[in-house]
């Protein structure tokens, strides 16, 4: 038993250490957080009602419905307008973050990437978690990175940015201000397959690739197996993994 | 804990090795339906249970194992241009292994006897057992015959899969790495040379197993059933226990060598696996941070739903069978003990149940003779009476049934109490914990010629004049994100170049101060110098050869570690699955020499 008591003891310590530590410091990078931002002064009451209300797990993949307005103006429901039986992209974003935390860019890099595809059969979405990216800003944002139709930036209440932001990151309302990096969500919301990759993408068509991975890739059935790889050492090929390259048998 | 010599020696075998918990000879051994969680929290496998499935109903799956085939069977041929040291090491055998969407029983109830969608190997969840050798390289094709996404009835998993050998001394075109995915209606090749690391007889290696490794949706598949054992034999360690060679180690074998591997699952009321990441707990809300709260998020709070943080299930399945039960005879087994994951970690015990329903927690016999580490055979056997396993940890245990009558009952118990988000442990020990399986003691049958040896494999030496360099990997948080060294996993980034044939030094650190991480590096095993500064001392189960570092909160651990004989990407992750999808993973490379950063 010993053995299990000491770390116990341990480990104990070490965390009320490291709580003092932390207790001195959070304060100083909570102003800006976006549940700062979202909440304002309203009550706890109300913010917890509210994320109750549009929460609905047995729904809608847990997604809230809720109401957003693209930078075009076009008011959606989130869900059943935007999501509900297509593949999407997904990514959370401010304005005023974007010189710090370059999401949009990559994001823009990603939609680029799959040209005509966008609005066909991939779409992408952007949520704004600051309440000064009206649509109005979100337009001229949208405009500086040649968005196209497929691509909408969306903007809505502080509490369903809230609601979002939680179901997509199954946590609790997070520091975005003092994020060094992010996460682009990836699915196939009429399968209902769920992906994350990290936002800094530095192999645009890895990124796709990863993308295509949720969708139906239509190999017909019964077809001749084909060698997905290790590929030849004599081949050309990505350094990043030793899959044969596409079309080779 | 004391070596087993040590306690031989003082024929202590009875004196302090009991469980003190208040009322445990009083109460009964019944089987409880759920977890121990904290009060005031209702975790979704409470809030949508499992459907109630009877306890040690049915019989513990025994894994067939792996069946060659002709070579001259599989279409396209062997292709040795397709991988290092190929014709250094010639296959000796062929395996194809098909990876198709089933139903699995996991427990005969209704509704699960109706079968859970599954990922099954050659029709199997585990899939089939390999029995290798040193000395016989083995070739593995691995047919993907999933159903296109959208077309299966596995929602949540991703019909695109890299099996990884872990543990495997294995070239990185062979060893799974996340990016060597195929897809359904195509095929990929393993060549397993079976040589230990360095030709150094000290590395041999005996549990190892494969589970799928699919970039960004590894937790998902493995869940949905890609996971196995693949176990390597060796002269001494030679799957006999009749063996005659002298100095041949002589654990149980055959049917007394049993893999049992851990999995949770919930189940929806249909009885189908569901990987539920979203629906546990409470809505969000917002409440006051409390005082004992140590997280730096003050303003949002109130949901328990914390995820991403991982995935726990409230059926304990062995071998994929929900709390089994195998007949036993009063003589020693050797179980290897896998935690397959997600999430969850153990702590098991043993539990005495006599035929007139005395319950027992101290009897000498309920102990286990741990034998190896991650799969990696100890210097010495260690006695414990209990055995901690994290994600991904392999330990082979000898339990001595013949300490019992026949008509005993020994169960497994998990005291581990987790965090209810999955994230690690509470550092709390339950008091009753869950009954895992049972053991339902036979009288033996004949003699039992296997035994626990005084001395197996010495470890290699650590010679600090290797060492080309030191290096440090923290594993943080970041507002929601798993990171290490700050950064996200990037398939496109190499955060290491290692000279082949080199040593280094590599610190790994926890900067969290409430989670837990079983971390796992690749392709060799490593021997771990310190943890929080204290050096490991000969005898403690840490002085081994290991591939996972329990990396508990605050914790800092230094290994020695050496990368020989192959070339290439290799990763480093955390093996909470749920951590490693979501970015919590590194990718090191082996380089020539001269060629390091």
């Amino acid at each position: 038993m010993s053995r299990i008591e000491n770390n116990i003891t341990e480990a104990e310590e070490l965390r009320i250490q490291s709580r003092r530590k932390l207790l001195a410091g959070f304060s100083l990078t909570a102003a800006a957080s976006l549940p700062a931002l979202a909440l304002g002064s309203m009550p706890t009451h109300l913010i917890e009602q509210r994320a109750a209300r549009v929460i609905d797990r047995s729904r809608n993949q847990g997604f809230p419905d809720t109401r957003v307005t693209a930078h075009t103006g076009e008011v959606f429901r989130f869900y059943e307008d935007l999501v509900h039986d297509r593949v999407v992209l997904i990514n959370f974003m401010s304005i005023r973050r974007e010189p710090d935390l370059p999401i949009t860019r990559n994001m823009a890099r990603l939609v680029q990437g799959f040209g005509e595809r966008i609005g066909r059969d991939i779409h992408a979405f952007s949520i704004s978690y600051d309440e000064r990216d009206t649509p109005e800003r979100l337009a001229d944002f949208a405009k500086s990175f040649h968005a196209p139709a497929g691509w909408k930036f969306l903007s809505t209440t502080p509490e369903d940015v809230i609601s979002l932001g939680y179901r997509l990151y199954r946590t609790e309302g997070r520091f975005r201000s003092a994020m060094h990096s992010d996460l682009i969500h990836f699915g196939n919301a009429s399968v209902g397959l769920w992906g994350t990759m990290s936002a800094e993408i530095s192999d645009v068509d890895f990124a796709m690739q990863r993308v295509t991975s949720v969708m139906p890739r239509n190999a017909t059935a019964g077809a001749q197996l084909r060698r997905a790889g290790p590929r030849r050492f004599d081949s050309e090929g990505p350094v990043i993994h030793h899959r044969e390259s596409s079309g080779e048998s | 804990m004391p070596k087993r010599r040590d306690v031989l020696k003082l024929g202590a075998m009875a004196g302090g090795l009991g469980m003190t918990s208040s009322g445990a000879l009083a109460r009964g051994a019944v089987p409880q339906s759920g977890l121990v969680f904290p009060q005031g929290f209702t975790p979704s496998i409470f809030e949508r249970p499992s459907p109630p499935s009877t306890p040690f109903k049915d019989p513990l799956y025994r894994m067939p194992v792996a069946e060659p085939v002709n070579p001259a069977s599989l279409n396209p041929n062997p292709d040795g241009r397709r991988h290092q040291r190929f014709y250094d090491f010639p296959p000796a055998k062929y395996y194809r292994e098909v990876i198709q969407e089933r139903r699995w029983r996991y427990h005969s109830d209704p509704p699960y006897a109706d079968g859970s969608w599954s990922y099954t190997m050659n029709g199997s969840i585990p899939g089939p057992t390999y029995h290798a050798y040193y000395g016989e390289p083995v070739f593995v094709r691995r047919i993907n015959r999933l159903p296109d996404v959208g077309q299966g009835k596995v929602p949540f998993a991703l019909p695109s899969t890299t099996m990884h050998l872990h543990n495997g001394h294995t070239a990185s075109e062979s060893d799974g790495i996340p990016t060597d995915f195929m897809n359904p209606g195509e095929f990929w090749d393993h060549h397993y040379a079976n040589f230990p690391a360095g030709f150094d007889d000290r590395e041999i290696m005996n549990t190892l197993w494969y589970h799928d490794h699919r970039l960004d949706f590894t937790a998902p598949n493995v869940y949905a059933g890609l996971s196995g054992f693949y176990l390597l034999f060796d002269d001494l360690d030679s799957n006999n226990e009749n063996d005659p060679n002298p100095d041949a180690f002589r654990l149980p074998s055959g049917e007394y060598d049993i893999p049992l591997i851990f999995h949770d699952v919930q189940f929806s009321e249909d009885g189908q696996a569901i990987f539920d990441f979203f629906a546990a707990g409470e809505p969000p809300g917002v409440t006051e941070k409390s005082p004992d709260d140590s997280s730096p998020s003050t303003i949002y709070r109130g949901t328990d739903n914390i995820t991403l943080f991982g995935m726990l299930g409230d059926k304990i399945t062995v071998n994929r069978i929900i709390q089994p039960f195998l007949d036993v005879e009063a003589r020693k087994y050797r179980f290897r003990l896998l935690n397959g994951g997600p999430s969850r970690f153990y702590n098991f015990w043993l539990r005495l149940e006599r035929a007139d329903g005395t319950v027992i927690d101290n009897h000498p016999g309920l102990k286990f003779y741990i034998v190896s580490n991650d799969g990696n055979l100890l210097p010495e056997p260690i006695e414990a009476e209990n055995v901690e396993v994290w994600v991904a940890n392999r330990y082979d245990v000898i339990v001595d049934f013949s300490a019992f009558e026949p008509g005993d009952k020994v169960y497994l118990v998990n005291r581990m109490d987790m965090r209810r988000d999955g994230a690690g442990p509470t550092g709390r020990l339950l008091d009753e914990g869950e009954l895992a399986m049972r053991f339902d003691v036979m009288p033996a049958v004949g003699e039992d010629p296997s035994r626990i040896p005084d001395f197996m494999r010495e470890l290699p030496d650590i010679n600090m004049d290797e060492v080309r360099r030191e290096r440090t990997w923290v594993f943080d948080y970041d507002n929601g994100l798993w990171t290490v060294n700050g950064n996200l996993m990037d398939a496109n980034r190499i955060d290491a170049n290692i000279e082949q044939g080199s040593a280094e030094i590599w610190t790994i650190r926890n900067a969290g101060n409430t989670w837990a991480h079983p971390i796992h590096t690749h392709f060799e095993e490593f021997q771990i110098l310190e943890i929080n500064g204290r050096p490991v001392k000969d005898g403690e189960l840490k002085r081994s050869r290991k591939d996972i570092i329990e990396l508990g909160p605050n914790m800092e651990i230094k290994f020695f570690g050496r990368w020989r004989d192959f070339f290439g990407t290799h990763v480093m992750h955390c093996h909470n699955v749920v951590h490693e999808d979501h970015e919590m993973m590194i990718q090191w490379r082996i380089v020539p020499p001269g060629q390091g950063d």
